[in-house]
């Protein structure tokens, strides 16, 4: 019933990936522009085809660039950065009562969760707030919960008996 | 999840696509530059002639040009052709032959009025001696410029008027062997060309 995120091993998984899907990048960046100098130096007279295979070569690297900085680079590297945060960062405890968990999930942030209601307790007021949760949390509206969150999502929840 | 991450490639790439074309064209224009800039054929390799008088025959000419110095890496021939009876003849000179003409076909009546020492290359003694000895070569001011040319070997490439010509080689060509201001001996196409049609 209790919820926890591994942190350790989400870590190693997001920063696996970030350098996996960087070293694939800077590979291929380096082949594309070995390619480019060997196909320039190596031309002869008659350079057509050597400028026609460079042109396309390039082309299609510089798709895959932009399509790696506008859609994978942003989601890897927020969700490296945010477990490789998580020990110095800021992770208050409080106790809440669950309210409601909308069913789809969001890309908040570069980072794809889902989304919580959630209402904190003040002294005699309260205050009912938003936050997130990587998984889909198995509690019921009402039940008190203790949480730990960073940035606004919950790493680690604990239903009260 | 992937359903939500193809819709927002989707969403991204609505407003990215114009990125892909420019990043496409950039490119292609870059490595045309590039390609273009490291393969450029050096001017040792190039000889231009100007002709004052009309160019019949210029692909035949061409080839024969490039068969005799086909050793000596002669990659592109061009030609400059003028009519002296034409008002725009002294500008197509000034213009086109002094700056890029290797070898400028003059006639007697307009080599005259031309100040020579500001484009054409004085011939010293040992130029004269290696390559045109026994030819008949234009003074002026006990200066040498020019070689005589002998018609009967450009009849069937070109119409020159109905005078003397001579063969002035222009001072900044890069065909001049030792005697160009790069000063390589094996890059004599010009005076190679001078020699061979000059009498």
């Amino acid at each position: 019933m209790d919820y926890r995120v591994d942190i350790e091993n989400e870590y190693k998984k997001a920063k696996s990936t970030f350098l996996k899907h960087s070293l694939l990048f800077s590979l291929i960046l380096t082949l594309v522009l070995i390619g480019d100098v060997l196909l320039v130096t190596l031309s002869g007279e008659n350079y057509v085809i050597n400028l026609i295979i460079a042109a396309v070569i390039t082309t299609l690297f510089s798709w895959y660039a932009i399509f790696f900085f506008t859609n994978i680079y942003g989601e890897i590297n927020s969700r490296y950065r945010f477990y490789k945060g998580y020990d110095s960062g800021l992770k208050p405890v409080e106790e809440v009562e669950f309210l409601s968990q909308r069913g789809e999930i969001l890309y908040v942030n570069g980072l794809y969760v889902y989304e919580l209601s959630v209402r904190y307790f003040e002294g005699i007021t309260h205050q009912d707030k938003i936050i997130y949760c990587f998984d889909k949390l198995d509690f019921e509206v009402g039940d008190k919960l203790t949480i730990e969150t960073y940035q606004r999502i919950i790493v680690k929840a604990e239903k009260h008996s | 999840m992937n359903e939500l991450r193809k819709h927002r490639i989707k969403s991204v790439f609505r407003y990215t696509w114009p990125f892909y074309i420019i990043s496409g064209v950039v490119i292609s224009l870059t490595l045309v530059f590039i390609f273009g800039a490291t393969h450029r054929i050096p001017e040792y390799k190039t000889l231009t002639l100007f002709v004052s008088g009309e160019v019949t025959d210029y692909k035949k000419l061409e080839k024969d040009v490039l068969t005799r110095f086909k050793d000596n890496e002669l990659k592109t021939f061009g030609t400059i052709d003028a009519n002296p009876k034409e008002q725009t003849y002294y500008n197509r000179l000034s213009i086109q032959g002094y700056s890029s003409a290797d070898i400028l076909i003059l006639p007697t009546s307009v080599i005259e009025n031309l100040n020579l020492a500001y484009f054409a290359l004085s011939l010293p003694n040992e130029l004269v001696n290696d390559y045109y000895s026994g030819y008949s070569i234009y003074n002026r001011d006990e200066i040498k410029y020019g070689v005589k040319l002998d018609k009967a070997k450009i009849n069937s490439y070109m119409n020159l008027p109905n005078e003397d010509c001579y063969m002035v080689l222009n001072a900044k060509s890069q065909n001049l062997g030792e005697y160009g201001g790069i000063a390589v001996k094996e890059h004599n196409n010009a005076l190679n060309l001078v020699k061979d049609w000059g009498i």
